[in-house]
Formats: structure tokens, C-alpha cells, sequence
């Protein structure tokens, strides 16, 4: 069964509310965070942790193709600069590689 | 539209294009699963978040209660809670309600381009902002054409497409390395992260593996001092 129309508009309203209220608490409580020391340290830190965290299990995933393709990313970013080339070029490594081992 | 939205925008395109594969995704998704346009377009504006979407869809007509699926969606979310903690120095200078609409255009892609960005130079929050409408009109464009298409892309992975996400990813993180401090937060990132990936469901492997990394910083960092 699907929801019914008001319950749909409940859930996605509920939704938008709990989404925005992690937002706004983020930033509300972020702008009392400490200037200095180890939170501070740990705060200049955490944008790029986040990122390792959100790649690695990806790449992990996605195997020989997957590792071979951000060797090609890091290589493109290094060399040319370009987010947007560095990406296209690991999403044709990884569909280059998938054809020639036959997944 | 100050020059910095602009910025904002421009920067954010690439990233608007890996976000607009997924919106194709998830339209046909939610088509299948007979959520309507009309609710898809106030979804995509108003809770404005692939992940919490993908669960709000994905658990839609499953039985369960609206508070349910909605507190799982933001569960999902919990992220957010650091991506706009990162940014609320960005965000102060336009007070408590301009910075209270603002913090709305927060998303996974234009936070990464803009934090990537603020390593180079100073940003300001208007970059952000501009970054969150490119990506907020790419998303919402994609998803109603996805859903407007109704039919499934069939194996979106010859592609390279399901890779895409990473790819940007994985350019964007090349991009934000501090050097050789950062070896060690970034491995215990990676560690925690991986293992969660695997344990929990969700994007608890997100949180996890940054905190955990985050932690690491701060406790190595002493030990040097």
C-alpha cells in the first residue's frame, strides 16, 4: 500500500522540518565551538576525515576499478587542477576497466 | 546576485552534474514507487537532500508510520549537523534570520566545493549560497525529468554513472590534503569508516569515520605540543 495523500504531505513535510532543524542546530551550535586546542584541532581536521570517510568505502567497494580510478583522480587533480576533469576521467576509468575485465 | 553567488555557482557545476545523474535515479525511482510530481518538486525544495530523499522514497508505502520514516530520513541526515557547523562562520555575518534561511542551502556538494574553495582563499557565504542554487536547480530539474521519463535505466554501472558520487568525491578530498598531517586522521577516517560502512546501515559510516578522524587530529596534535 502506498500512503494515503495526507499522510504522504505529513511524512514529507515531517521530513523537512527534522532535515532543517539538524542544519540549523549544526550551525547554531557550531559558532560556540572553542578557537583553540585539541576541539579546535579536531574541528580543522574534520572537513577533510569527512571526506575520507565518504570516499573510502566507495572506492573499497568498487574494487581493482574503483582504486585504479582514484590513482587516475589523483593524478588528474594533481596535474590539471580541474574537479570536473578529475571526476569524468575516474567515472571512464572505472567504465573502461569494467569492460576489459568483463564485469 | 553578488559576484561571490556567482562564484558560488560556477564553482559548483561539475558537481551539479554528478548531483543531476542522481536525480535522474531517483525521479524514475519515485515513479515507480507512485510518488507524484507535485510532491516530488516540494520535496525536492523543501527537504532538498539526496540521502534523506532516497530513504523517504525508499521507505514509501512500506506500511510504516510518517513519523518513522521521517526521523529515519533525517537520521540519515545527522551529518548535516558537522557540514553546517563548518560553515556557521560563513553564515554569521548575515544574522540570525538571514543566516536561518541560508543554512537551508547547505548540501553534501556545494559544502565540499566551498570548503575546498575556503582552503585557497576567503570565502564568503554568499559562495556557498550561489553553490546551493546550482545544485538545488540541478537536482530538482533531474528528478522531475527522471520522474517525467518513467522508465529504468538499465545497468546505469557500464556507465561508470553509480561511480560518479565517488569520483567527485574523491577529486574534491585531493584537493582539500593538508600534507603529512594529515596521514593519520585521514587513515583512521578511512578505518572507522569502512568498518561502519559494512556493521551499520545508513550513512552512520559518514559521521563515524569523521568524528573518529576528527579525534584522532586532536589527540595526535597534543602529543606533538
Amino acid at each position: 500500500m502506498t500512503f494515503s495523500g495526507g499522510d504522504a504531505w505529513t511524512v514529507i513535510l515531517l521530513a523537512a522540518l527534522f532535515v532543517y532543524a539538524i542544519r540549523f542546530l549544526g550551525m547554531t551550535f557550531g559558532s560556540r565551538l572553542p578557537k583553540t586546542g585539541g576541539a579546535r584541532r579536531a574541528m580543522d581536521a574534520l572537513p577533510g576525515t569527512i571526506f575520507a570517510a565518504l570516499v573510502f568505502p566507495g572506492l573499497a567497494e568498487a574494487g581493482f576499478p574503483g582504486l585504479a580510478a582514484a590513482g587516475v583522480i589523483f593524478l588528474a587533480v594533481r596535474k590539471t587542477g580541474s574537479v570536473f576533469l578529475a571526476m569524468m576521467l575516474g567515472m571512464a576509468a572505472v567504465a573502461v576497466l569494467r569492460l576489459l575485465s568483463g564485469n | 546576485m553578488t559576484p561571490e553567488f556567482a562564484r558560488g555557482f560556477r564553482a559548483s557545476v561539475p558537481a551539479g552534474i554528478g548531483v543531476l545523474v542522481y536525480g535522474l535515479v531517483f525521479g524514475v525511482l519515485a515513479a515507480e514507487k507512485g510518488v507524484s510530481a507535485p510532491m516530488l518538486a516540494v520535496m525536492n525544495v523543501a527537504v532538498f537532500s539526496g540521502s534523506a530523499q532516497f530513504i523517504l522514497v525508499g521507505m514509501w508505502g512500506g506500511g510504516f508510520p510518517a513519523w518513522q520514516v521521517a526521523l529515519a530520513a533525517a537520521v540519515v541526515n545527522v551529518r548535516y549537523f558537522l557540514l553546517t557547523a563548518a560553515v556557521a562562520p560563513l553564515l554569521g555575518p548575515f544574522g540570525k534570520i538571514g543566516s536561518a534561511w541560508r543554512v537551508h542551502f547547505v548540501t553534501d556538494e556545494n559544502w565540499a566545493v566551498t570548503m575546498a574553495e575556503s582552503r585557497r582563499r576567503p570565502v564568503s557565504g554568499d559562495f556557498l549560497v550561489g553553490g546551493g542554487v546550482c545544485v538545488g536547480l540541478f537536482w530538482f530539474f533531474s528528478v522531475l525529468a527522471g520522474h517525467g521519463l518513467g522508465f529504468s535505466i538499465t545497468a546505469p554501472e557500464r556507465f561508470g554513472l553509480d561511480f560518479a558520487f565517488t569520483a567527485l568525491f574523491a577529486a574534491l578530498a585531493v584537493t582539500m590534503w593538508r600534507g603529512r598531517k594529515d596521514v593519520f586522521p585521514w587513515a583512521v577516517s578511512a578505518a572507522v569508516a569502512y568498518a561502519a560502512f559494512r556493521l551499520l546501515p545508513g550513512a552512520w559510516y559518514v559521521l563515524l569515520g569523521g568524528a573518529a578522524g576528527a579525534a584522532a587530529a586532536a589527540v595526535r596534535g597534543g602529543q606533538e605540543q
